[in-house]
């Protein structure tokens, strides 16, 4: 498939599209995913070649890859449904108290801390679904709270979920060498080191503001470098336990900080929720680790499963999949056939472990009697109703992408990127894994998509492709930040459904900077021989 | 008519059977018309926003 400017441009329609849509119209999530899945299909058939029997294909692939997505939605809704009814936010929020005064160190223990724990273990969007309303009832701001998590889990993306990520990259690109092994991995996890930096110390901005970064930035750069450089450490050792390992430990260690006579003293947000919108007040005799009680069997059972290879190889042997033809467009572009596409399985999916945590939480709270009779109904209810609007977002936004994808929108993008870059194409590496996770909200496939195409770019510049393999993944993990459906997983949990432009506004300026510096660090050790 | 938009997510459920076959038998029609269940069940938001001007 050869590439010009007019396909290039016309491939650039739908996210331009989608982002005009969120950004400067401030339109919701699904609505801009409708409007993004129609150009998407226009631009196919208009000027891709793309025929409607490919398009129905692609939109059903869409659709069922965004069932897996849907499936931690609901359940982590529930979760937090369960923990609003029972009134164990309030309990939180108090036992959080006793842990520090320091309120902005308790934002960093759950929206970084806490949420790269959950980044290393499960991943799919379940640390933002799950910590942004334990932010919002420690106070923080819907918007801010959803940020943060955003922010929080980038950095353990790559090497997070069992570095799955990582996986995905090794698998498209010949890493056989030990040597570029090495390399590629030392140079993804040192740019990591970075990552986290940087969204360690904006998240202390957020919550913070000004004073808080002065009080925390030695803490934070410190926590950060030491978690940086361990992974890169453990990496060497075993890539997919190392940011689990690191996570784990940080949190012990985030939990002696608050107990060091530096943070003792209280010490406020920057700008917090007024003391009457703050939520469930009510004294109810709930100890915290009942409050805690489905967050605790939610790390329980997923790292009792999928740090158990023979359960997780038991629980995992039934999977549901659906075969797929492969389809050729006008133009020549060919996806190929799938006996078993995007196999899904139930027992060891992250929403299999929430839905067992909401269940968990549900049975103990009812035990406790801190939820009534009418109690299930309304939980039911709630999920649900958040569920349909940020599901059907997220439909339209993975059906965009994958007829993006099998039409050859994506590929003429990345092509055309490069071919236009030449020599500069090496700058603009991290931006292609951004651009990749930001169509998919997932590193994985972003290196899937594009890490054979890094490999491919590589050789034709006859440059080494250690650095350019680390700029996708690690671009692709800052791009996490930025992905709508991401976003759209943060927004329905912190009630703010509708609001993801605004969200993405505030982070996109520290995502693109970060990739701009990537960029500029990679592109030089290529000038300068590193 | 807002009362209807409410129901309108029901035909995402009846669209996936519809695409999945429609673009295996190649079939124009029904892939167009699984396409339009699609597009008619997400749109009931853009239907509110244009409802309430």
């Amino acid at each position: 498939m050869s590439f010009d400017i007019v396909h290039w441009l016309a491939a650039f329609l739908p996210i331009l599209a989608l982002l005009l849509l969120l950004l400067y119209f401030h339109w919701g999530g699904d609505e801009a995913a409708v409007a993004g899945l129609c150009v998407a299909m226009i631009v196919a058939i208009g000027l891709f070649g793309g025929g409607t029997d490919l398009l129905a294909l692609a939109v059903a692939k869409g659709m069922w890859t965004s069932l897996s997505i849907i499936l931690v939605i609901f359940p982590a809704l529930l979760i937090y449904e369960v923990s609003r009814e029972a009134g164990a936010f309030s309990v939180i929020r108090q036992g959080m108290e006793t842990f520090t005064p320091d309120k902005v160190l308790q934002v960093l223990a759950i929206g970084w801390i806490f949420v790269d724990f959950l980044q290393g273990i499960t991943g799919f969007g379940v640390p933002v679904v799950v910590c942004a309303p334990l932010l919002i009832s420690m106070g923080v701001r819907p918007l801010t709270a959803v940020a943060i998590t955003l922010l929080g889990q980038a950095w353990g993306n790559t090497f997070g979920t069992l570095g799955l990520a990582w996986e995905g990259l090794v698998g498209q690109s010949d890493l056989s060498n030990p040597e570029v092994f090495r390399a590629t991995l030392l140079w993804t996890t040192n740019m990591l080191v970075v990552v986290n930096i940087v969204t360690g110390l904006a998240i202390t901005w957020l919550a913070g503001g000004r004073k808080g970064v002065r009080r925390n930035a030695f803490t934070v750069v410190l926590l950060a470098a030491a978690q940086g450089f361990g992974q890169t450490g453990f990496a060497l050792l075993n890539p997919a336990l190392c940011n689990f390992i690191v996570a784990t430990l940080s949190m012990g260690i985030i939990f002696i900080i608050g107990r060091l006579p530096y943070y003792r003293h209280p010490a406020e947000l920057n700008d917090a929720l007024p003391t009457a919108e703050k939520s469930y007040e009510t004294e109810n005799g709930m100890s915290l680790l009942q409050a805690f009680i489905p967050y605790v069997f939610l790390v329980g059972a997923a790292v009792l499963v999928l740090l158990n290879d023979s359960l997780k190889n038991f629980l995992g042997q039934w999977k549901i999949a659906l075969a797929f033809d492969g389809k050729t467009t006008a133009l020549g572009f060919a996806t190929h056939a799938s006996s078993a596409y995007a196999p899904l399985a139930p027992l060891t999916h992250s929403g299999a472990f929430l839905i067992a945590a909401a269940a968990m939480g549900y049975i103990c709270y009812r035990h406790w009697k801190y939820i009534g009779d009418e109690g299930f109904g309304h939980i039911v209810k709630n999920s649900l109703q958040k569920t349909i609007p940020s599901g059907i977002a997220v439909i339209g936004l993975i059906a965009m992408s994958k007829v993006m994808d099998e039409t050859g929108q994506t590929t003429i993008l990345a092509q055309g990127t490069a071919a236009a870059a030449g020599g500069f194409y090496p700058f603009l590496a991290p931006f292609i894994g951004l651009l990749g996770t930001f169509m998919t909200a997932s590193n994985l496939s972003s290196n899937i998509l594009f890490g054979g195409f890094q490999e491919q770019v590589a050789g034709m510049l006859g440059i080494s492709k250690i650095q350019l393999l680390a700029a996708q993944t690690v671009g692709g993990g800052v791009g996490s930040i930025l992905s709508p459906s991401k976003i759209l997983l943060g927004t329905t949990a912190a009630g703010i459904l509708g609001r993801e432009g605004e969200v993405m506004g505030r982070v996109m300026g520290l995502a693109l900077l970060l990739c701009a510096v990537f960029g500029i660090v990679v592109f030089l050790s290529y000038q300068l021989g590193w | 008519m807002k009362k209807l938009v409410i129901w309108f997510p029901i035909f995402i459920l009846i669209a996936f059977p519809v695409l999945y076959f429609g673009g295996h038998s190649d079939n124009v029609m029904v892939s167009c018309f699984g396409i339009l269940l699609l597009l008619l069940g997400m749109s009931g938001s853009i239907c509110k926003r244009f409802l309430s001007k």
